[in-house]
């Protein structure tokens, strides 16, 4: 996955994908006609609508979910399945601004999506593109910032908990929850520990606050090494940290043992547990598969067997650790900034694209289904008199 | 032994003692002085090795987005440059005016200027995220309430530096020597005009050197700024005090947490362009000093 990227010099990107001036990324191309594609084998000229013309991928040839390449020549779709709709949608949303806050877990999706919305209204637009902002307070900080207000949008990497909703009725803001992808939290170990499968009845011996909690991983399972043990967590703040005090089925997250050092920032678990034979540590699934060569990630058991997490598994529910990532627009902003009525109708109609670009699991077909009941519940929402 | 054989080799004795303090001294400063070069230097070096690579007329005019292979700066460099220049300006006329209210113009030993010294000096020892919480309930929420914009970093910058480049500016007047104003005095200068004239010019080497350290600090700062709500992708450029942005030190903060380990060399570029925005800033206070300096 890294070397594909690596590989890539700087400015490549910028010449492969068409021949002439294009912006780099972005997805609807106003390339004229006559205009050729580089790197022939893959794309050809196609013609979108009446006044688009752009590279699209050849059918049958198989690039890197995140080769940039392909990312260049990402074609928006409608879920509606009316293109021309969202197109007059994102074109009434001339000049407005969003402003978007929450999980840094959510956030590259997010940005992904940011960005390409933004590179879709420019080509509408022109210069009068709707802007886009993403801060990464944490779940619970973009929640408090949302609940007062200041945001139109928050991600979450849980669902609103009632005190935080409380809080949003309180100030009169009003929402509509959106499941926007999937996501696995990773069990790693260092790549020198033998143990490659656990139990969840392990995972929460392991895990849980308790005056016996085991110091060395043959107190866990006598079979094991008897190494010392270091956990590595999430910081306190971040919706990582609350899953996987459910997750880990220790009965939330004040039941998880304190003596974790936590960080907010997973690079530092990585570097931990790779520098531990006896480190472990957990974070969204993205951040193990692209720290592959550095930390092992343990496969779980939660009774039907070892299960590794990938997309599939955590897809289907059959790895224990999974949970949905959220988007909570706020209603209020949804009626009266068109731009952010455009944004989630195109966020929630190109999430498999978005999700397979920014390396995050995503939704079912069926889960996809269900998404379309929220948008629909918000297309239903009362309009405000002006 | 004879007393003066005893007296000898007594003075032999300290000698050899105060040589061999002397020069264990001398190590212990070179020791500490090899030591913060050699802690610089690796930092330094360790930047330009991950970062040089990611350097090119791109990364400063392309815009931040998801993916390394097409992000850039030019945003945050925007960000930065409006917060630090907004802030460096305010709080240098307001340093400047209350330095040379509080040197010129009060007594040195009234209880009013004995307070609101000390006040000053605690102020400029104040933690940087303190202004930040400061700033977030008075300027972005609160009777303010501008929001996270260009304008309520820019005042809580200002608030941070501004006990800073008081200090600096009033240390600056003060070593103008008070032969220079009591000659204006004598020539009939009223008390502005020999501050204006002969003061301010005088202690302008001081000043500049002072506030420009002020603004360095407030250009490299991110702690109060994500207390306030900061920002991390915003692929526009600031248009006035009231519009979204972000800086270089938040783009760096975020960058070196993101997912692709690509991000780490960005983080680094980006390490280096605010670096070389730091040392040419300085060079502008070292080169104002040394073209105004005057030898009393």
């Amino acid at each position: 996955m890294t070397t594909i990227r690596q590989k890539l010099a700087r400015g490549v990107v910028a010449t492969a994908v068409v021949a002439g001036t294009l912006a780099v990324g972005a997805p609807v191309f106003a390339a004229k006609a006559g205009d050729k594609c580089e790197l022939k084998q893959v794309y050809s000229i196609a013609k979108v609508g009446t006044s688009y013309i752009r590279c699209e991928i050849v059918p049958g040839t198989s690039l890197h979910a995140s080769d940039p390449k392909k990312k260049a020549q990402f074609k928006w779709k409608s879920l509606t399945g009316k293109t021309a709709d969202l197109q007059w949608q994102m074109a009434s949303a001339k000049g407005a601004n969003i402003r978007i806050d929450g999980s840094s877990t959510v956030a590259p999706l997010a940005t992904v999506a940011a960005k390409y919305f933004e590179s879709a209204t420019k080509s509408i637009s022109g210069k009068k593109g709707v802007k886009v902002a993403v801060g990464i307070s944490g779940t619970g900080g973009g929640f408090e910032k949302f609940c007062r207000g200041e945001t139109d949008i928050s991600n979450a990497s849980r669902a609103i908990k009632s005190s935080e909703a409380a809080i949003c009725q309180k100030n009169g803001i009003s929402f509509t929850e959106i499941p926007i992808a999937n996501d696995g939290l990773a069990l790693v170990v260092n790549k020198n520990n033998p143990v490659s499968c656990m139990t969840m009845a392990e995972v929460k011996k392991m895990w849980a606050a308790s005056s016996s909690a085991p110091t060395k991983w043959s107190d866990i399972n006598s079979s094991w090494p008897s190494t010392p043990l270091k956990l590595f967590g999430a910081g306190t703040d971040s919706g990582t940290f609350d899953a996987f005090g459910d997750l880990s089925t220790v009965g939330g997250k004040d039941k998880l043992r304190k003596d974790v050092s936590t960080s907010e920032d997973d690079n530092v678990t990585v570097r931990g547990v790779n520098g531990d034979t006896g480190g472990v540590g957990y974070f969204g699934l993205s951040y193990a598969i692209e720290n592959a060569d550095k930390v092992k990630t343990l496969k779980l058991d939660k009774g039907a067997g070892c299960v590794e997490p990938t997309v599939a598994t955590v897809q289907g529910g059959t790895y224990p650790m999974s949970r949905p990532l959220f988007i909570y627009p706020k209603n209020d902003s949804l009626l009266s900034n068109p731009a952010v009525g455009a944004f989630v109708n195109f966020f929630a109609s190109n999430v498999k694209q978005i999700s397979e670009d920014a390396v995050f699991v995503p939704l079912t077909d069926s889960q996809i289904k269900a998404m379309s009941g929220a948008l629909l519940r918000i297309a239903a929402l009362p309009k405000k008199k002006p | 032994m004879t007393t003066s054989h005893f007296v000898a080799s007594l003075a032999d004795s300290t000698t050899r003692l105060r040589r061999n303090k002397d020069a264990g001294f001398l190590i212990v400063l070179w020791t500490s002085l090899l030591l913060a070069i050699i802690t610089l230097a690796t930092l330094v070096i360790n930047t330009l090795i991950s970062g040089v690579g990611s350097l090119s007329p791109d990364f400063l005019t392309w815009f931040p987005s998801p993916f390394p292979e097409d992000s850039g700066i030019q945003s945050a460099l925007f960000g930065s440059l409006w917060v630090t220049l907004t802030s460096g300006v305010v709080s240098l006329i307001l340093a400047l005016g209350t330095a040379i209210y509080l040197e010129e113009f009060t007594n040195p030993n009234s209880r009013l200027q004995r307070f609101i010294t000390t006040n000053i000096q605690t102020l400029a020892g104040v933690p940087s995220i303190v202004y930040g919480i400061l700033g977030l309930a008075f300027v972005v929420r609160g009777p303010l309430g501008w929001g996270f914009t260009v304008g309520s970093a820019a005042a809580t910058l200002t608030m941070m530096v501004l006990p800073l480049m008081i200090v600096a500016t009033r240390e600056a007047l003060k070593a103008v020597p008070s032969s220079l104003r009591e000659g204006s005095y004598a020539l009939g200068a009223t008390r502005w005009q020999t501050v204006y004239r002969q003061v301010l010019p005088a202690a302008r080497p001081g000043i500049a050197t002072g506030s420009i350290l002020g603004v360095s600090r407030a250009l490299g700062e991110s702690a109060p700024l994500i207390l306030l709500g900061a920002l991390a992708y915003v692929s526009y450029n600031p248009t006035g005090f009231d519009s979204d942005f972000t800086v270089l030190p938040l783009l760096i903060f975020k960058w070196s947490t993101e997912v692709q380990e690509e991000f780490r060399g960005l983080a680094a570029a980006a390490i280096i362009v605010l670096l070389l925005l730091l040392f040419a800033m300085n060079l502008v206070a070292i080169i104002i000093r040394d073209r105004s300096r005057i030898r009393w």
